[in-house]
């Protein structure tokens, strides 16, 4: 593209600028970069923060694009003095890498009996270990160098044994959920603020926190320290891959108590958004760990068919077909016919997540309801979308608190973190 | 309009307008390439203050829309004036006119025809700012009818068929961000976000806005606010108007000093909500004695 006035290297450079702007995600049209080239001949490149700043007034048309757009300009135009500096600090980051190494390989020739040959990427990952994981490896290596039968499958069993601590020390570490490389102010965002157009960035981010969390309850078995029966079939299968010798002896394990779940959800007008946020949660998640069912109110209460949970997508429309569509909330009547159906949904090993705001009418009706289920379930959880901080204004919050795990889950992060830390644990 | 930045800052000065570097070089953007200028930013921190300022800068006449929900294309843009039309109708038939076509032929011309804002500020001999003010409140429906006027500079009346503008009017619209608006029409746009001011530009503006103000007295108000704006458990956070207000009840009270006694009994003027005055009552400590 020429524009007229406008030098050819400038043309190129602002169309790669636009480019790298789109790849951010910001939307630029050629009216756009016709504009930018008009500002760059009216100011010209001397003065960085007024192209900066006229430049943002036609590219960015939000706070979170104008927060991409600094970052991109701050790339793009990057001067001789920051240049010098991000040379230096990838040099600086080289040589700690490289320290690493030379630390983990006198590690690894100080504590093995035996030398050995381990391949750069298992180095990688033994860094990043913690010390108890360190240890661990060290035993094994040095069980397995011992005796040479089993030496070629000692290398790809390490890089398994290793990068199975690593997830597992991730799991469990302070932060049950990752935060998505990929993730912006959108997952720490109240969800009630998350916009129209927003919505289908936030359920794939709701997809990729769902992918990450389930890898910690995936297990259809608990670990235990207690060993079961020797399994021998299983024995005897994992014999053949190392030559008929029982190198690794596979015992019986006790299948998990599945909890029964019941979800009660608030479907009236302010809490419909943040419901179909948290039923995908934990929907998504119920897929793999148990048996639940549905149950959907406003003003009445209606049960949400298997099938319909599996169409997310046509949420909404499901709501409007209830009847509950644009209604009010009444959490005493909704507690009262679940918790007096025939024959009983809920028992002594059921859960009961509520996902509601707490605001309904009748709080005496709805508190004593509560206080009936309390004495027939394992445990009542309370999704709740307003913010802690807020909760002490609200009075059916106090009231129901004795009765509840509540949770805040005023943000897609904490949802996530409360969906994956009390309902599958 | 014809102006260059510093002529926009000294008129800027004179409204007693409290600008920054970025909403100056912006203003300046938006109209040099002649787009109209969407400004965000929460409720009080002086948007619609920016088109006041504008037209004064320009010397044009300003021509205001608030928009709000059910606003259609007859409030915002022409209405034919019905009682005229009647009235027209006996007045011709009086004088002895029988013929439908002749009692009914002129009707639907411009002299029947109400401008309500928007077809006021395109057919304005002189160039005029238009202020649509808190598009945010009004339906998605009327985006769309904001589109052929923002980029086409005209208005398709059916009977009379297309008006083009006069003049080009200089077009600001606020928004508090209730809603988000469409690509469309942003894309139109150039945009600024104005932010709540730091202590130093909300000290500038107290003392620009309340005359004969202590400037310590300023001070300690715009330090207060910027406090209960930072406290996640108010949920109205107060906006420059409202901190203008408090300082003004505190003057009047003859305060020279905001104490918690005084900040406790001038509340109202800060916060509208009384959970909020409840959290401030419940813990003052930040307040001095």
């Amino acid at each position: 593209m020429m524009i007229a006035g406008l030098q050819n290297k400038y043309t190129e450079n602002l169309a790669v600028f636009c480019n790298l702007l789109r790849l951010a995600g910001i939307p630029v049209g050629i009216a756009d970069v016709i504009d930018a080239a008009r500002l760059i001949l009216e100011f010209g490149l001397v003065d960085e923060n007024t192209i900066r700043t006229s430049f943002a007034s036609i590219f960015a048309k939000s706070q979170n694009e104008k927060k991409t757009f600094n970052e991109v300009f701050d790339d793009f135009f990057i001067n001789e003095s920051q240049l010098e500096e991000n040379v230096h600090r990838e040099k600086a980051m080289e040589l700690e890498n490289e320290k690493k190494m030379e630390s983990a390989r006198e590690d690894l020739s100080k504590h093995l009996e035996k030398p050995m040959e381990l391949e750069k990427n298992i180095m990688d990952a033994y860094t990043g270990l913690s010390a108890e994981s360190r240890e661990q490896v060290l035993k094994y290596l040095n069980l397995a160098t011992n005796n040479d039968r089993y030496a070629p499958l000692s290398s790809s069993y390490v890089q398994k044994v290793i990068d199975r601590r690593i997830t597992m020390d991730a799991l469990h570490g302070s932060e049950s959920v990752r935060v998505p490389e990929n993730a912006d102010d959108l997952l720490y965002r109240n969800i009630s603020e998350i916009r129209e157009n927003e919505i289908p960035r936030a359920i794939n981010l709701i997809r990729i926190l769902v992918r990450q969390t389930n890898g910690a309850i995936t297990r259809k078995y608990k670990r235990s320290g207690k060993r079961g029966r020797l399994d021998f079939r299983k024995t005897i299968h994992e014999s053949l891959k190392t030559g008929g010798s029982f190198y690794n002896l596979e015992y019986k394990r006790r299948p998990r108590n599945k909890k029964k779940i019941v979800m009660l959800c608030d479907v009236s007008s302010s809490m419909l958004q943040f419901s179909e946020f948290a039923m995908r949660f934990v929907k998504s998640m119920n897929d793999i760990s148990g048996f639940s069912e549905t149950y959907m109110f406003s003003e009445g209460f209606v049960r949400v068919r298997p099938m319909d949970m599996d169409r997310m997508e046509i949420f909404e429309s499901n709501v409007r077909k209830s009847g509950l569509w644009g209604k009010g909330t009444d959490i005493g009547n909704a507690l009262e016919k679940l918790g007096g159906q025939k024959p009983s949904t809920l028992t002594r090993n059921t859960v009961l997540l509520v996902i509601s705001d707490t605001k309904t009418t009748g709080s005496a009706k709805a508190e004593n309801a509560m206080r009936k289920i309390y004495r027939n379930v394992e445990e009542i959880i309370w999704l709740n979308p307003i913010p802690k901080s807020k909760w002490k204004h609200m009075k059916t919050v106090n009231a129901f608190l004795p009765y509840c795990k509540m949770l805040d889950c005023s943000t897609l992060h904490n949802l996530a973190r409360a969906c994956a830390e009390n309902l599958f644990r | 309009m014809n102006f260059d930045m510093e002529n926009l800052k000294r008129i800027m000065d004179e409204e007693k307008y409290i600008y920054d570097e970025e909403l100056v070089t912006t203003l300046y953007v938006a109209n040099l390439l002649g787009r109209p200028l969407l400004v965000e930013g929460a409720a009080g921190v002086g948007k619609t203050e920016v088109a006041k300022a504008l037209a004064k800068a320009g010397n044009r006449e300003l021509i205001r829309l608030q928009c709000h929900e059910g606003l259609d294309e007859s409030k915002a843009l022409y209405e034919w004036n019905y009682q005229k039309q009647l009235l027209s109708i006996q007045i011709r038939m009086k004088e002895g006119g029988q013929d439908p076509e002749a009692l009914t032929g002129s009707l639907f011309s411009k002299e029947y025809l109400l401008e309500r804002p928007l077809l006021k500020s395109i057919r304005s001999e002189e160039p005029v700012v238009l202020l649509i003010d808190e598009i945010d409140k009004a339906d998605e429906e009327f985006e769309a009818l904001l589109l052929e006027v923002l980029s086409e500079m005209q208005v398709t009346i059916p009977e009379l068929g297309t008006i083009k503008a006069k003049s080009k009017p200089f077009v600001v619209l606020t928004s508090n961000n209730t809603r988000p608006l469409s690509e469309a029409l942003k894309r139109r746009c150039a945009y600024l976000y104005i932010q709540y001011p730091d202590v130093e530009k909300e000290v500038r503006i107290l003392e620009a806005k309340v005359p004969d103000v202590e400037k310590s007295l300023a001070r300690e108000v715009a330090e207060a606010v910027k406090t209960l704006r930072d406290n996640e458990d108010i949920i109205k956070k107060p906006s420059v108007a409202e901190s203008i207000d408090w300082l003004g009840a505190l003057m009047a009270l003859g305060v020279s000093r905001l104490d918690r006694a005084s900040a406790l009994r001038t509340l109202g003027f800060v916060l509208k909500n009384n959970e909020d005055i409840e959290e401030v009552q419940n813990d003052d400590s930040w307040l001095a004695e």
